[in-house]
């Protein structure tokens, strides 16, 4: 009985442009519109400008260090400080370098002088990757420098460069090496999509058919429309994974099979609110505007932007009581992405499944209630 | 005219009285979104980043080394390893983000001018995390690294300390980072983010706007009829801004440099703009799920498309093309630059005037919509009333 009302819902659905529009093009696209903006891997050419007051040999190689690295890029040369707190204040610039007077006199003496970096920090996308980048140049230049006064000092090449790095420190960034932006957000993205999709499907099929579902056998014609919905929202999910994965290289280390059952447990979760909601409003455009406002506030604390434990306590509390996607976000990209192991996510696995029961329970009573026709 | 303007805003105004979904979306749920990720990013940094430390030396050195990291507040040293596969196997069930290696003899190395190296690990599949930790993490180990400079050029060159500290720093570069020295994600992310909610909120309001209020025969009384909608949708957006606003500068203290005042205007033309383009769709577009979709595939997705974290001068050229024509393009970047460098009115007025010139296009076909509309042809129950 239920494959058959599944099998008439999978038709149905497959017929109704809405739907399929929403189900499975939605996704694709909003993967393909949203890769497009990371793209690019980094920032480059940041825009800077240069205060060079000593004009020295040494005062041009650094700012010929800067010049002719990839990151920046000079666009100013301001005769003040004032004129180059202007720039900065106007977004002409995001970073500016201030040599001092008797830079490299200074240096000679053995006096350490002075260089400032000013970095824009409004947008921090722009202000930490001139910072790292420039601290990188800076740390170059310095311990050249030191290594120069040292062998200065009459001290052989190898021991003066031992003396000036008693140690080094080496970093190695696992899992995303060049520390993309689009290898962080893209497949976060794509579960927030699966979210939307499947929210708007299931809660736009339930009020289009809500009096016809409530009428009999309401369990069984409900779960189906959410498996029909969710058939078409998990596979554009998992062509979006490969699009990913395929033309915007987004390593898929993962095991898929369970990337799929977690996706399949997370559309029967946010199935629970769909129907809740839905039911509530009996309104296909009035449940579009409110499901539609839910994207932005449910990524925002599902524990993506920042993890879980960066979030205030209650506040996870009571997201994980109302709203299942911080069960599912962030885990279904680490199993795409780390190859987490089931053992890692099973936890969140069991909680989602007590919510999915407690919150479909209340959803098939509110459905019914709303749905049920009054007998005259 | 007067009359169609005021009944247009009345049968709106009505509309929210009666069924409150405009009350909600445009005021309610910003204002509680506001307060969401307020309350999220409060504290601004991300800190107590769960770290392993692999110490194979156990020399009073690499103790130092280990004990800054477990002073530091960046860190929460969780665990000590006995070796670097237990370490892996800590990250791969993502239960630490960062980890130290210190190899064995390294106290000796230093002391024998061998430079030997530590080794930092950093999960990269949290950006913002470990982003934060390399920079922490680095930072500690370069004051340690000047630090046994110092002590070594100072005994093996028997210097004092002030002149080995001038060799060691060899030039000194001073960092700072402006508007945003602490590097807040509040102070970052919060102003557009709820920002953008209100002009979704407007734009998904108002693109069912035109439909729903029917349409009057009279065809000269129909520029009238929209621009009662757009006011409408502009003025109650405008407040839902405003209060977005203040809940971020006053409950959760991000700072506002700026002037206020060039708030009220920059948030009254972008609300106006979302208003008159959501009615412009409404106005062309009679299948109310069509023209929910367009403007909340339009305007939901802004904070990414118009450069507000991932700057527009990195993404590729379309992209950069079609960014200067969202509204919230000429608003988000300069609100957060009145709250956190307090820009004045005149570095605005090419996006001042830009709305300007959007409202009016906007407007003009939106009234071409409306008149080549026929009135019969409405569905879903729309009535026609003069």
């Amino acid at each position: 009985m239920f494959l058959k009302y599944l099998l008439k819902d999978l038709k149905e659905t497959l017929t109704d442009i809405d739907i399929i529009i929403l189900l499975f093009i939605g996704p694709i696209f909003l993967t393909l519109l949203f890769g497009g903006v990371y793209v690019n891997d980094y920032l480059e050419d940041i825009p800077i400008g240069v205060l060079d007051y000593d004009n020295s040999s040494t005062s041009r190689m650094i700012v010929q260090s800067f010049d002719e690295n990839e990151r920046f890029n000079i666009v100013k040369y301001p005769k003040t400080k004032k004129e180059l707190k202007g720039l900065l204040d106007s977004k002409d610039i995001h970073m500016g370098l201030v040599i001092p007077n008797d830079f490299s006199k200074d240096i000679t003496n053995i006096k350490a002088p002075k260089a400032v970096i000013l970095v824009d920090g409004s947008n921090m996308v722009i202000g930490n990757n001139a910072y790292a980048h420039a601290t990188n140049i800076i740390q170059t230049i310095a311990s050249g420098t030191q290594i120069k006064i040292l062998k200065a000092k009459g001290n052989l090449s190898d021991r003066a460069m031992s003396l000036a790095m008693p140690f080094k420190f080496t970093d190695r960034l696992l899992y995303d090496p060049k520390m993309t932006y689009i290898n962080y957000l893209l497949l976060g993205f794509i579960a927030v999509f699966l979210q939307q999709v499947t929210l708007s499907g299931v809660g736009i099929s339930v009020i289009k058919k809500g009096e016809k579902l409530a009428e009999k056998k309401t369990l069984k014609r409900l779960f189906s429309k959410v498996f029909s919905c969710g058939f078409f929202s998990v596979l554009s999910t998992f062509i979006s994974v490969a699009i990913a994965n395929k033309i915007f290289n987004i390593p898929i280390r993962g095991n898929l099979s369970l990337a799929l059952l977690m996706s399949i447990l997370f559309v029967l979760a946010i199935s629970a609110p769909a129907i809740i909601i839905a039911s509530i409003l009996k309104d296909k455009v009035k449940y579009a505007q409110i499901a539609y406002m839910l994207s932005l506030p449910t990524f925002a604390g599902c524990g993506y932007i920042w993890t879980i434990d960066q979030l205030p306590k209650p506040l996870v509390f009571v997201t994980k009581l109302l709203w299942p996607l911080i069960y599912f976000a962030r885990d279904f990209v680490e199993v795409l992405f780390k190859n987490l192991a089931f053992e890692s996510v099973k936890d969140n696995l069991i909680q989602m499944g007590i919510y999915t029961v407690i919150w479909m329970i209340v959803a098939v009573i509110i459905f019914k209630k709303r749905f049920k026709v009054k007998k005259a | 005219m007067l009359k169609s303007f005021l009944k247009s805003i009345k049968d709106e105004w009505n509309l929210m009285i009666n069924e409150k979904m405009i009350f909600i979306v445009i005021l309610i749920i910003p204002i509680l979104i506001n307060l969401l990720i307020g309350y999220e990013f409060s504290k601004g940094q991300i800190d107590h980043i769960k770290m392993a430390i692999n110490d194979q030396d156990n020399s009073s050195l690499s103790r130092m080394i280990t004990s800054s990291f477990i002073d530091d507040e960046v860190f929460d040293v969780e665990y000590f390893t006995d070796n670097s596969d237990d370490m892996k196997d800590l990250f791969k069930e993502s239960k630490i983000k960062t980890g130290l290696i210190i190899p064995k003899g390294f106290k000796e190395d230093v002391t024998k001018l061998k430079s030997p190296s530590v080794l930092l690990l950093y999960d990269g599949s949290h950006m913002p995390t470990a982003s934060k930790a390399k920079s922490k993490a680095s930072e500690i180990l370069l004051t340690l690294k000047t630090g046994t400079s110092i002590k070594m050029i100072s005994g093996k060159l028997n210097l004092t300390e002030s002149e080995a500290k001038n060799i060691a720093q060899g030039i000194k570069f001073r960092q700072r980072t402006l508007y945003n020295p602490t590097k807040s994600y509040k102070n970052f992310l919060n102003t557009g983010l709820g920002t953008a909610v209100v002009q979704s909120a407007i734009a998904l309001m108002a693109a069912v706007a035109i439909r729903r209020n029917k349409l009057n025969k009279k065809k000269s009384k129909r520029a009238s009829h929209l621009l009662g909608k757009i006011l409408f949708y502009g003025s109650l957006g405008f407040i839902s801004l405003i209060l977005c606003i203040l809940i971020q500068w006053k409950v959760f203290n991000i700072p506002f440099r700026g002037d206020f005042k060039i708030a009220l205007i920059l948030s009254l033309l972008l609300s106006l703009s979302v208003s008159t383009f959501s009615i412009m769709v409404s106005s062309l577009i009679s299948n109310k799920m069509v023209a929910l979709l367009i403007n909340a595939v339009i305007f939901v997705p802004n904070t990414l498309m118009v450069g507000y974290t991932w700057p527009v001068m990195s993404m590729p050229k379309p992209y950069r093309i079609a960014s200067g024509f969202y509204p919230f393009y000429h608003y988000a970047d300069n609100l957060r630059n009145l709250f956190l460098k307090g820009i004045d009115l005149a570095s605005m007025y090419g996006d001042l005037f830009w709305y300007l010139k959007f409202i009016l296009v906007a407007y003009i076909i939106a009234l071409i919509g409306v008149f080549i509309r026929k009135v019969d042809t409405e569905k879903e129950g729309d009535k026609v009333v003069s």
